[in-house]
């Protein structure tokens, strides 16, 4: 197997503050792997180590097999970064600035104009190549920012949170946009707070918190490390503690939890869950109002292993 | 008064600018207030400033400097070299240098010493003019009584004893003179422009912003009282503004605040003050951003303060320059201090008539702004 | 990637005018302003020539002796300098209240009334004292000498020269000169501001822009060196257009077109390399180092007589060593060194350290930025 990138050991301070703290990550060539963890847990400063943009204290890094340093500019060839912050030239107009971000990997004038044209149509911002950034719309900037970290096509891409502030429409394109690079060869390296956006998006996750991995694996494996497997909500009026009581013993039934009003039935593993839980309250003769069925969330993987919410 | 209070906490974010151009300004008139002359009431021989080497040594050419040391400047320190020299004339540290050659003692007693002397100035101008007629006046005299059969000693004394006579002058006013008040107060346009464009214009230009606009306008805080509290305290900013300078009158000159002079120049001062503040409001409407503020401060005020007679006194600006002049409201600030200076009170009609053309200038460019404001206003909408 | 950067930041240069406006609008339109202003000055100022003075004739003896006496001052090309007009009394004092003479002279007595204290009075008193001390000398002589008395009259007012003037050089010496030469030494210096915000985005801690240039396949020192060479050719060229403008506008700067064309390209580099060193100060946002920028571009500016004339006599007097740094002061000596010396010696010199000072300043910055690893970004 050929990794994209390989991090072992690796240690990197902030003064006082332990930014990451022995971390490991491998990304397998061809994957998209995701970034996941809170504001604060050290992604960004994975990425910027990785990019050598970041000293760091202990440990080393790898990218397609070769030592990462900043001096390796065939490696860098290789790689694009979508970030967080807009980096264009408020002077330059879209094409413009796309050819010159380009123009620092590509030295063929011809192919890369061919890239991008390409990078334009990718992101759907063709229309839009007169204009300078400050007349563009933020969708609009966040898709400029996207075409010059991809322009020169690159085989290995880090996108650092690159929905944040992005409207629904606009953050869709992007995902869809990630999924076709992906196909056409690039390894995904994607980074965000936002778990939803990574479950959809995600071949391998790794989540953590606080400089340390703390879980690593496909969504499902994630989600196979903790107890809860299903989460059944009725609304139902008037609960008494025999109820709850008789709830809990139906089989697979870990906690049951009674919030405003409605009952929150945790399962750890079975099958037609619900069924069983409508027979009982049938039984008893319960009126309730809407049942839905939950399936555990990263969220939820992240709050039983550390005991904290993923978003702030 | 809630767009009040707003304005001055913004406000906080600009002292800086407003201390930078105060400590500009200080530094300033340091330097210029330092080199001002004297007032005069008696007139006193303008005397140049020369260098002289002797390599003659004779009792004539002894006499001749003795005499030049006596009614100019020597200066020691400079070298024969062309480029000492060159370099001495042109930052007048000397206003000419005189060479006197050897054999030049015996050529004036032989009647022979025509064009003998070197001397190295500036063709043309009052210093060499002045310093070529004393000179060559001093060795006329002297060559002609040694050619009627003085010897140098005794032509000496007839000369010197001859020196006590010299033309009465009497001083009526100096010209070039003013008092180093009016040097501070003329200054002010230059200034209070900087400053006032450089805090007002800003911050007006915030609340100009169309988003910030529209949320201010669809509260129910009503337009007319937003504009009041933004008019009151603009007027307090240029007040605020004001201030250091009387203090630096009142500190650094010692000058007496108390007089109708002081008031008046007070008056002035805040007369223009008005022009600043309204100059600094058509700037809010026409700017883009603070950078555009900053070149069109500079332009405008570095503009009028050339043209109006505030960095070059007027005496020396061209007709036609005056003429531009005219439609600048700095030019009128300048005529009032200037007749503040030469009459106080007097020929109160000169000052009231040049403070009433800037009050006219402010009503002008205030109309002006709204136009413009009015225009930009529906564009935007 | 040298000329695809190269093209690129000429692009950003031009389209952001900001810092064109403050290095070819600005001094342009400052010149424009001085000129208009002081254009004139060394002629009405220091210069002797048609000094107007009223005779108010109250002995006619005196009058014609005193008028003669006035005319005979000629300038080079044979002008009278000297304009005496006969008037009466309250005629003379009215044009001496309006400026319209400079001095007004009794030949009764010879007493002088004037508004002025300056050269130009004096020399006019200076005349009438000559002829008052020969007048006394003509009495004494006459009344304790009086067979030496033919031999001298007529001969105190003869024409003879005992001196040769001479000319130090053939350039202006109009010291107002320094004002257009210190508008072109701030005009380079203010090139600062791009090289400023180019050396800034290279650093990756400091912006995102940094960020992304930093991990691209170019290296920086490629970057920064494409982007100096256009910064270069741009501020260069912007010179000469404000060279161009000033001669149009008719200040004098000599002849010697090719040395002036030097000045200004190494005035460029020494710019160009102070905002190179600013950009790459530590911990400090963009506003704070073009902060620093304006500040130390002005005050060198006005060390070289930018704002007030002989502050960069006084300097050379008290502190020489400088004007041998300061490099608006070494371009303003540049301009002035052409103009009146005959020899490139100190030229020479000036663009020298001009150079050393711009290679130093960039050696420097290029030793912090290289190969920055940032401890936080």
């Amino acid at each position: 197997m050929e990794y994209a990138i390989e991090v072992n050991n690796l240690v990197k301070r902030y003064k006082d503050m332990l930014a990451l703290d022995h971390f490991n990550m491998s990304v397998k060539e061809g994957e998209v792997f995701g970034l996941l963890g809170p504001n604060g847990s050290g992604k960004t400063t994975t990425i910027n180590c990785i990019l050598s943009l970041l000293s760091y204290d202990k440990g080393d890094i790898k990218v397609f097999g070769k030592k990462m340093t900043s001096g390796s500019y065939d490696l860098k060839r290789d790689i694009g970064v979508v970030m967080q912050n807009v980096a264009v030239f408020d002077e330059l107009n879209v094409y413009d600035n796309i050819d010159y971000f380009c123009g620092l990997y590509i030295k063929d004038k011809k192919l890369r104009a061919g890239y991008v044209e390409e990078a334009m149509e990718f992101v759907d911002i063709a229309d839009y190549r007169k204009f300078v950034p400050k007349k563009l719309s933020g969708g609009l900037l966040r898709r400029l920012n996207i075409a010059c970290g991809i322009a020169h096509k690159p085989k290995l891409i880090f996108f650092d949170e690159p929905t944040v502030a992005v409207d629904p429409q606009s953050r869709n394109n992007i995902l869809e946009g990630i999924k076709k690079l992906n196909r056409e060869g690039a390894t995904i390296v994607y980074t965000s707070h936002y778990m939803e956006e990574v479950e959809q998006l995600c071949d391998r996750i790794l989540i953590m918190d606080k400089g340390k991995s703390v879980a690593l694996g496909t969504k499902e494996e994630l989600k196979r490390m903790i107890k809860n497997t299903e989460t059944i909500t009725v609304e139902i009026a008037d609960v008494t503690e025999e109820l709850l009581a008789s709830i809990k013993a139906v089989p697979h039934v870990y906690d049951v939890v009674m919030r405003d009003e409605s009952v929150k039935v945790y399962f750890s593993g079975g099958s037609h869950n619900i069924i069983r839980l409508m027979e009982l309250l049938k039984d008893r003769n319960i009126t309730y109002g809407r049942v839905y069925t939950e399936l555990p969330t990263l969220n939820d993987v992240f709050l039983e292993i550390t005991g904290k919410e993923l978003r702030d | 008064m809630q767009v009040f209070k707003s304005y001055f906490k913004i406000l906080r974010r600009y002292v800086g600018q407003v201390l930078m151009w105060l400590g500009i300004f200080i530094g300033m008139m340091m330097i210029i207030l330092n080199v001002s002359s004297e007032e005069k009431t008696e007139y006193t021989d303008k005397q140049c400033l020369f260098a002289c080497v002797d390599h003659d040594g004779s009792d004539i050419s002894k006499e001749l400097t003795a005499y030049l040391s006596e009614h100019h400047e020597r200066v020691a320190g400079i070298d024969e070299d062309k480029e000492s020299v060159q370099d001495a004339l042109y930052n007048r540290n000397i206003h000419c240098y005189l060479v006197i050659p050897e054999g030049f003692g015996e050529a004036v007693k032989a009647g022979n010493a025509d064009g003998m002397l070197k001397l190295m100035t500036i063709p043309g101008t009052d210093t060499a003019s002045l310093f070529e007629g004393d000179m060559n006046g001093f060795m006329q005299k002297l060559s002609t009584l040694m050619a009627a059969g003085y010897d140098e000693g005794e032509a000496a004394d007839i000369i010197g004893d001859s020196l006590k006579e010299h033309a009465e002058v009497k001083l009526k006013g100096n010209k070039s003179y003013f008092s180093k008040q009016e040097r501070l107060y003329s200054y002010i346009p230059w200034i209070l422009l900087m400053q006032l464009a450089n805090v007002i214009t800003p911050i007006l230009m915030i609340y100009n912003k169309k988003e910030l606009r529209n949320r201010i306008e669809c509260s129910s805080y009503k337009y007319v009282n937003i504009n009041k509290e933004l008019l009151l305290a603009v007027i307090i900013t240029g007040l605020g503004v004001c201030v250091p300078y009387v203090m630096m009158d009142g500190i650094m000159l010692r000058d007496n605040l108390l007089t109708v002079q002081s008031g008046l120049y007070m008056a002035n001062m805040l007369v223009y003050m008005l022009v600043a503040v309204n100059i600094a409001f058509l700037f809010s409407k026409v700017a883009a951003n603070d950078q555009v503020v900053s070149m069109l401060s500079n332009i405008v005020g570095l503009g009028m303060a050339f043209l109006s007679g505030v960095f070059v006194p007027m005496q020396y600006l061209g007709a036609g320059v005056i003429r531009v002049a005219h439609f600048l409201p700095a030019y009128w600030y300048v005529i009032a201090c200037e007749n503040i200076y030469k009459n106080g009170s007097g020929k109160f009609g000169v000052t009231l008539q040049a403070m009433g053309v800037q009050v006219l200038f402010a009503v002008a460019i205030f109309m002006i702004t709204l136009v413009v404001g009015k225009n930009k206003k529906s564009i935007q909408n | 990637m040298f000329f695809h950067n190269f093209k690129y930041c000429i692009k950003t240069m031009i389209n952001g005018k900001v810092t064109l406006f403050w290095t070819l609008i600005f001094p342009i339109a400052l010149a424009t302003f001085m000129y208009m202003a002081m254009g004139n000055l060394m002629e009405k100022d220091e210069m002797f020539k048609d000094v107007k003075v009223a005779l108010v004739e109250q002995e006619t003896d005196n009058s014609l002796m005193l008028t003669t006496l006035f005319s005979s001052i000629k300038g080079e090309n044979d002008e009278a300098l000297i304009e005496p007009e006969v008037m009466d009394e309250q005629e003379a004092q009215a044009a001496l209240n309006n400026d319209e003479v400079c001095a007004v002279i009794y030949s009764g007595d010879c007493h002088m009334d004037t508004r002025d204290e300056n050269y130009k009075t004096s020399t006019v008193k200076n005349i009438l004292d000559q002829y008052l001390q020969n007048s006394y000398m003509y009495k004494k002589i006459a009344e304790d000498d009086p067979d030496k008395l033919s031999e001298i009259l007529g001969s105190m007012w003869g024409d003879t020269v005992f001196y040769t003037e001479e000319a130090t050089t053939d350039g202006s010496q109009d010291r107002y000169n320094n004002y257009f030469f210190a508008i072109f030494a701030m005009s380079c210096l203010f090139a600062s501001f791009s090289s400023l915000y180019t050396t800034h985005n290279i650093q990756g801690n400091v912006s995102a822009l940094g960020m992304r240039r930093n991990i691209s396949a170019t290296g920086k020192l490629m970057i920064v060196c494409a982007e100096y060479a256009a910064m270069l050719m741009v501020h260069f060229v912007v010179e000469l257009i404000t060279l161009l403008y000033m001669k149009l506008l008719g200040v004098d700067i000599g002849h010697k077109y090719p040395a002036v064309v030097l000045t200004l390209f190494v005035g460029c580099m020494i710019g160009l390399a102070m905002g190179v060193i600013i950009g790459s100060i530590r911990n400090i946002g963009v506003g704070g180092k073009i902060g620093i920028a304006v500040g130390v571009s002005m005050v060198l500016s006005v060390m070289a007589d930018l704002c007030v004339s002989g502050l960069k006599n006084m300097i050379e007097m008290k502190c020489p060593v400088i004007n041998r740094i300061n490099p608006a002061a070494l371009i303003t000596d540049c301009f002035y060194t052409l103009n009146v010396y005959d020899n490139y010696n100190r030229f020479t010199k000036d663009i020298v350290t001009l150079v050393i000072e711009s290679v130093l300043l960039v050696a420097v910055s290029i030793l912090i930025v290289r190969r920055n690893k940032y401890a936080s970004v």
